[in-house]
């Protein structure tokens, strides 16, 4: 196998400048690592003195909580004693507020049972008025009604009356007039039974009979005696 | 008999009490000024005492009617009574030119007619029938004529006295009858019978 010369120094060529290329990139990456060990063995150090200062702290911090724990007992205990003390106080003072309290309830509910008593008896003197003017309302309105009802009754009593008039006059003129004329008819009649029974006795006493005219001329005569003989003077 | 007749026969007439003439009128003081001459006919309608009561108690209906308004008219008021006795009065203020609606003149109407009839004088009559109205007028008009005005007649029937009349007149008893006249007949020839 043959390779041509250009192909053969292009290709040395490349292989050389892609050595320098791998030379350069090694190199710089050695400095970085040399730079990153110098860096995590800074750090490493600041750690170490950070530890230390985190010990040192916690002691402080334990002592200082212990401290605080006993002054907090302290304090405690005192407020303890403090509480007991207010509280028999509380209790003694408020004992005594309870009494003036109950005292005051009691004068209290005695002023108020007195007014209530007082209002009642107010309420019930001004109830037994209230009832009392109502009881007279009610007779006066009473007498009033009664008056009106008696009032409506007689004057209903008199309108009936004057109604009553009024058809006992009607009926009255009607029967007056059927009396009148029965009186006529009936005397009409009695004149002929009369003058038939005058006849009749005329007949039987004197052998005949009187006429109407002989009789009225028998009475005439009789006026006419009885003025001669002075019956009328 | 009418006014006018009366009128005319007034010299003639004899006027006995109860009834004084016209002229020498006294029985009423009435304002009217015809005196009560006016009434003659009123008066004269009035022929037995069944008559007078009637009229008196219709005078009385009809005043107290009349009088009890001052709204009714005495043409309502003689509704009130009856028929005869309404047309003698409506008759009455007529013919003397009265005014029927004037209270004073009806009031003094009847103030006079009620002292003319207590004057009224009665004659009593016993005859054996009771007398029809017209014999009643003819008994009337014969006691007119010949005893005088102012006179009625109250009639007892009684069939026993046979004919005539029994007369009693102010106490006197005059009997005039056929029962009497037999009696006395019966009496005087009893023993021819």
């Amino acid at each position: 196998m043959n390779i041509e010369p250009i192909i053969f120094f292009d290709m040395a060529a490349a292989i050389l400048i892609l050595a320098l290329a791998l030379i350069t990139v090694v190199f710089y990456l050695s400095r970085i690592t040399k730079n990153l060990h110098a860096n995590l063995n800074m750090k490493d150090e600041a750690l170490q003195k950070n530890a230390n200062l985190l010990d040192e702290a916690r002691i402080k911090a334990l002592n200082l909580i212990d401290d605080a724990n006993n002054k907090a007992l302290d304090i405690i205990n005192k407020v303890t004693l403090s509480t007991d003390i207010a509280s028999e106080n509380f209790k003694e003072d408020l004992s005594r507020v309870s009494s003036l309290q109950i005292k005051e309830f009691e004068k209290a509910t005695a002023d108020f049972t007195a007014l209530y008593s007082q209002i009642l008896q107010d309420l019930k003197t001004k109830n037994i008025e209230v009832f009392q003017n109502v009881s007279k309302d009610i007779e006066v309105n009473t007498t009033d009604e009664i008056k009106n009802f008696k009032e409506s009754m007689q004057k209903l009593t008199v309108l009936s009356q004057k109604e009553v008039k009024k058809k006992i006059d009607s009926d009255y003129k009607n029967s007056k007039k059927e009396i009148e004329n029965y009186k006529k008819e009936e005397l009409q009649k009695i004149d002929q039974g009369i003058y038939e029974l005058l006849e009749k006795v005329s007949k039987l006493v004197l052998g005949k009979a009187l006429s109407l005219s002989e009789h009225e001329d028998l009475i005439q005569k009789s006026l006419q005696k009885a003025k001669k003989e002075g019956a009328f003077k | 008999m009418t006014l006018q007749q009366v009128q005319g026969k007034r010299d003639i007439l004899i006027y006995p009490a109860p009834f004084k003439t016209p002229e020498s009128d006294s029985v009423s003081q009435s304002p009217m000024k015809k005196g009560c001459w006016i009434y003659f006919d009123l008066i004269t309608s009035l022929k037995t005492t069944q008559e007078v009561a009637s009229f008196v108690s219709e005078i009385d209906a009809l005043q107290l009617t009349f009088f009890k308004s001052e709204k009714i008219s005495m043409q309502k008021a003689l509704n009130s009574i009856s028929t005869d006795f309404a047309k003698k009065i409506m008759q009455f203020f007529s013919k003397n030119d009265l005014d029927i609606n004037d209270k004073d003149a009806v009031a003094d109407f009847f103030k006079t007619l009620k002292g003319l009839m207590k004057k009224f004088k009665v004659i009593k009559l016993t005859l054996a029938f009771d007398p029809t109205r017209k014999t009643i007028e003819n008994i009337h008009n014969f006691v007119s004529e010949n005893i005088g005005i102012g006179y009625v007649l109250d009639i007892e029937v009684l069939e026993s006295v046979l004919a005539g009349a029994v007369v009693i007149f102010n106490g006197k008893y005059k009997d005039f009858t056929l029962r009497k006249s037999l009696g006395e007949a019966f009496a005087n020839h009893k023993f021819n019978f």
